[in-house]
């Protein structure tokens, strides 16, 4: 008898990674495992006097849980991923490196202490790319699992129009430069502190992590309307979370507008993972981006004539990296065609396509 | 071993016998005979008239049969297509005429049309054959020279004579027999047609050579190269100097290639 | 009031919007092709002196085959192609009121008609003796395949006969028109294929066509193509896809455990038989060859054979190759391992996911040359050169079947670019030319041999 074959070994593998993390990220300190544990690197304090704005907030009769600068936590960063600092009952890790790049620009951090956990992230961002987004975040796998639901309710899927998808990578980039732009004014004395202290740490203010995580970790936080500024950043977070709440329809639809991601994908393409597709083998079937949960036509275009014209090179292994791809490898277990995708690091083969 | 070969080439119109000495390097005798409907007596004719010729007996010799009967014998001791017999043909008499190696040959038989493209070794790198239908082919001759009731040793001179341009379009055999039909009925001068149907069959070669790819030098050989106008023709076509076989008759080449194994 | 309320649904909910207009345009396509308003009258009369040739012309391959030491197995596939075993089953069947469906090319999706409880059966046939009686009809100019497929269903032959449907695919020039003559005689639907085969426009079309495609059988069978019975289906035909992939790479071993005829004999039983039969015979034909693999030798040279369509009983220039030596390792004909390669690989198990898939394997990996580039043709061809370590090309031309001809020039362009040897050969499904053919292929193996 043979040996029962698993159908598709690397998504298999990748659902155990994520449900791990999932557990690990969003639970651990359940297990006694604390971020301060595992710590690579210190904590950055935030500044003392900040914490008067504390007291402030409390005579204003706001709880405390309120997003703002009233909330002098130390903050770190350590895996690039999104996970939420207001998991802080369960949560292992904390922080998103979105957070912390907030934080750091509100707090007007010395570079000293920021630069190491910024190595940190490119040190770990460099070598994976997006691999992150696929194999590790919490957020993602929320996401796939949402689209689980659907599959197994058989509702068919959605997919994208280029045009929508286009959009979408728009309002990544619209949406880093405004968070990196308001943690800017949140910074500058000049600007009046009724407007800094609403847009302080705007990420995570319409972040749909807010809504989600805590009520995850058992410490729902309270979503105020009120004053105006925050009134807009909880309208945001709420769309943002039925937004992200759209991928029971559409494969990983925050993943799509992510701005931690966009951070992540500007080492997908150049970086030590590569994905190259033997083009002579590819038979065009199809199947690649049929598969890919977030529509990367790189896949698959990667053979078609109008590139071909384009480059006008005959080089046979194509590397298909994009911007938006998390890495699941899905192309690469569902290709049919023997060795016709591969999976490099450091131009050393790890695996590839094989037919089932 | 032994070093008597007799090269027979059983080909769609003649039957052509060359008796070579291996070891000499020599042809001994030749001889030919139309094929006929019976091609395994022909050639056992001409395989006779040949010994008789060189005075030799059969027992002393091995015999390699090509051409389109190369399987109706049954006395062959080995049978060789052709294509390869040309080959080793040619690269044979190149050598001993001391020419330039050749690189692509032209061999224009009865049926068959076969352009070939050596390498440096005289090995085959490819060849191309018309395909079923007969343009470009001696056959194309033959049919509008009976058309025309001219003997097909005729035609080359006959063509030379002509003074006017004419094209034929069709390169279908049949189909240019009705327009040398059509074109005798215009009052056209028969030295005109001819020479238009030797340019359709130059046309027809000069493609199957852009196939392979034309590569000097270029050897003109076959039934085919005793036509001169063809060759003319051919040179003019392809801008260059195209070689015929001087030390023996073109249409002995494939039957000298098939003793040389 | 109430329409709009519905409608605003609609626009939130995406699912409910794709689905609304898909039916719109299902509705659209169900209408007969062909108006019928001026009927042929063909007289071909049955002779019993074709069966007679036929018979004679299938033995003559047999008797050629049987030469070889061969694998037990085949001698099911020989059975199933040279009896009438199939045709009383599939009449037994027709009897039981399931639908017998004829279909042309490799672009009807058997997943759709698996998924109805109707038996698909393909139609492209290769005898030449039936091409005569459909000369009445069809110019003499005309590829043989179609002249020879009309013929057989003018004479009323085999599975023509029991067909109670037949769907061609708009491909070439010859089978969109032979769609409308064959219609006098059976229904026939025709497929409206792209000529391009990207993904953008021509994908949508396609696959909104097959779409319409679901819609029409469940209405001809009178059976619902539930996404149970879909799925099950797809994973029949999956297995299928599996078992002759591994024999299509059996073929990889040197020397070849199974030589190019059998290989194309068993594919080509694939067209007619049992499906379940069919798993289960290659199966045991696999594992009986797996036990057989001679170790490496010097072997004969060893081919590639593209081009036009070979179909049984047409093996006339495969004989002459394997009769002089050479064998074929691997094919590129649409009636050979094209037609069971690919997989059918859904991204997940709802309708909208399978019904792409199925869309997607018929129509993107198509090496057709009734598309508009190529391409993808040659980099399969240099890809199974590479693959299977073949020594040379064999490109088998139809006479009059101008697609595969005007690829030609680019394909021996490029393989003389890689120095890999080519031959043409130009035929169609006559005899006469046997011997021409041999002095060709017999020169070619030479120069392989010489290389």
């Amino acid at each position: 008898m043979e040996k029962a074959k698993v159908k598709r070994p690397i998504t298999l593998l990748r659902h155990i990674s994520q449900i791990t993390f999932f557990i690990f990220i969003v639970f651990g300190a359940l297990f006694g495992l604390k971020k301060q544990h595992l710590s690579l690197l210190p904590f950055i304090e935030a500044p003392k006097e900040y914490g008067e704005y504390k007291s402030q907030l409390r005579q204003e009769g706001r709880n405390i849980a309120i997003v703002g600068p009233g909330y002098p936590q130390a903050f770190d960063t350590f895996l690039p991923i999104k996970s939420c600092r207001f998991l802080r009952q369960t949560g292992t890790f904390r922080a998103c490196f979105m957070h912390f790049l907030s934080e750091c620009i509100g707090w007007a951090t010395p570079l000293r202490l920021v630069l190491p956990h910024v190595l940190l992230f490119v040190i770990l961002a460099v070598p994976f790319g997006r691999l992150w987004c696929g194999w590790v975040c919490p957020l993602g796998f929320i996401q796939d699992t949402l689209n689980t639901m659907r599959k197994t309710l058989g509702l068919n899927p959605h997919s994208l129009s280029d045009r929508i998808k286009k959009s979408f990578r728009g309002i990544s980039y619209g949406l880093f430069v405004s968070i990196i732009l308001l943690s800017v004014i949140s910074a500058v004395a000049a600007f009046p502190w009724t407007l800094r202290k609403q847009v302080y740490l705007s990420i995570c203010q319409m972040c749909p992590s807010r809504f989600i995580f805590p009520y995850l970790g058992g410490w729902p936080i309270v979503h105020s309307f009120i004053p105006f500024g925050y009134g807009v950043f909880t309208t945001l977070s709420t769309i943002f979370t039925i937004f992200l709440g759209m991928s029971f329809f559409i494969k990983r639809t925050w993943c799509r507008i992510c701005p931690s991601g966009l951070l992540l994908s500007v080492f997908n393409r150049g970086g030590l993972l590569n994905k190259e597709k033997d083009i002579l083998k590819c038979t065009r079937c199809g199947i690649c981006l049929a598969v890919c949960p977030l529509q990367n036509e790189n896949v698959y275009l990667e053979k078609s004539h109008i590139k071909k014209n384009r480059m006008m090179e005959l080089k046979r292994d194509r590397n298909i990296d994009h911007k938006a791809c998390i890495h699941c490898f899905r192309c690469i277990d569902f290709c049919p065609e023997e060795g016709c995708l591969k999976v490099k690091f450091l131009h050393i083969k790890i695996f590839s396509s094989r037919p089932h | 071993m032994k070093d008597l070969v007799a090269g027979i080439d059983i080909g769609s119109v003649a039957t052509k016998v060359v008796v070579f000495h291996q070891e000499k390097g020599e042809v001994l005798s030749q001889a030919v005979s139309s094929t006929g409907v019976n091609p395994k007596l022909t050639a056992q004719e001409v395989l006779n008239k040949a010994l008789a010729l060189g005075s030799l007996s059969k027992e002393d010799i091995r015999i390699v049969s090509t051409g389109y009967g190369r399987r109706c014998i049954d006395f062959g001791d080995k049978v060789v297509t052709e294509i390869t017999s040309c080959a080793k043909g040619v690269t044979w008499i190149v050598k001993k005429g001391g020419l330039s190696p050749v690189r692509t040959i032209i061999d224009l038989g009865g049926q068959d049309t076969k352009i070939i493209s050596l390498d440096e070794d005289g090995g085959i790198r490819d060849f191309v054959m018309n395909d079923k239908c007969a343009a470009g082919t001696g056959k194309f001759l033959e049919v509008i020279g009976s058309r025309l009731g001219i003997a097909v040793e005729d035609l080359a001179e006959l063509a030379e004579r002509s003074t006017q341009k004419i094209t034929i379009n069709s390169t279908c055999a049949v189909f240019a027999e009705t327009e040398v039909i059509s074109l005798i009925a215009q009052n056209k001068r028969i030295e005109d047609i001819v020479a238009g149907i030797h340019s359709s069959i130059v046309e027809r070669i000069v493609n199957m050579i852009r196939v392979v790819g034309e590569r000097d030098s270029i050897f003109f050989c076959g039934g085919g190269a005793k036509n001169s106008s063809i060759h003319k023709l051919l040179e003019k076509r392809l801008n260059r100097r195209i070689y015929l076989s001087e030390s023996i008759d073109p249409q002995f080449v494939v039957a000298l290639g098939a003793a040389l194994n | 009031m109430g329409y709009h309320l519905v409608r605003a649904l609609e626009f939130l909910c995406p699912v409910c919007r794709m689905a609304d207009s898909s039916k719109e345009k299902i509705i659209k396509g169900i209408e007969e092709e062909f108006e019928g308003r001026y009927p042929i009258r063909p007289i071909a009369e049955r002779d019993d002196k074709i069966e007679e040739d036929l018979a004679k012309g299938i033995q003559k391959n047999l008797e050629l085959l049987h030469r070889y030491s061969r694998p037990d197995h085949l001698s099911y596939y020989e059975e199933i192609l040279t009896t009438s075993i199939r045709v009383n089953e599939l009449k037994l069947a027709k009897e039981e009121e399931r639908k017998i469906i004829g279909i042309f090319c490799n672009f009807v999706p058997q997943e759709l008609l698996y998924a109805c409880d109707s038996i698909p059966v393909r139609l492209c046939a290769g005898t030449y003796e039936t091409i005569h009686p459909a000369e009445e009809i069809l110019p003499r100019d005309i590829c043989p395949l179609i002249k020879s497929s009309l013929g057989a269903k003018l004479l009323g032959l085999g599975y023509f006969e029991l067909c109670d449907l037949v769907i061609i695919p708009t491909t070439c020039d010859g089978k969109k028109k032979l769609g409308e003559i064959l219609n006098n005689l059976v229904p026939v639907w025709m497929l409206e294929l792209p000529q391009k085969k990207d993904i953008g426009s021509a994908e949508g079309l396609w696959f909104d066509e097959i779409k319409t495609l679901r819609e029409r059988l469940q209405q001809f069978t009178g059976n619902k193509i539930t996404g149970k019975r879909l799925r099950d289906s797809i994973e029949l035909l999956h297995k299928r896809q599996e078992v002759f992939y591994r024999l299509h790479r059996l073929r990889r071993h040197n020397p070849p455990p199974i030589n190019g005829r059998d290989f194309l004999l068993i594919t080509q039983t694939g067209f007619y038989d049992d499906i379940d039969r069919w798993i289960e015979k290659t199966e045991g034909l696999c594992d009986e060859l797996k036990h057989h693999l001679q170790p490496a030798t010097h072997s004969s040279p060893r081919l590639l054979l593209t081009g036009a369509p070979i179909i049984w009983p047409n093996y006339k220039v495969l004989n002459i190759v394997e009769e002089a030596g050479a064998t074929i390792v691997a094919d590129e004909l649409c009636s050979g391992t094209q037609f069971l390669y690919e997989p059918v690989e859904p991204d997940e198990w709802t309708d909208e996911a399978m019904l792409r898939a199925i869309a997607n394997r018929y129509l993107l990996p198509s090496t057709c040359p009734c598309f508009i580039e190529s391409s993808d043709r040659i980099d399969r061809l240099l890809s199974l050169i590479e693959e299977f370590n073949i020594d040379g090309v064999l490109y088998h031309l139809l006479r009059l079947c101008q697609l595969y001809d005007i690829e030609l020039y680019r394909i021996r362009q490029v393989l003389k670019d890689r120095n890999i040897p080519m031959i043409t050969i130009h035929t169609d499904y006559s005899q006469e030319d046997i011997e021409q053919i041999k002095t060709r292929i017999e020169a070619f193996l030479e120069m392989l041999s010489n290389r």
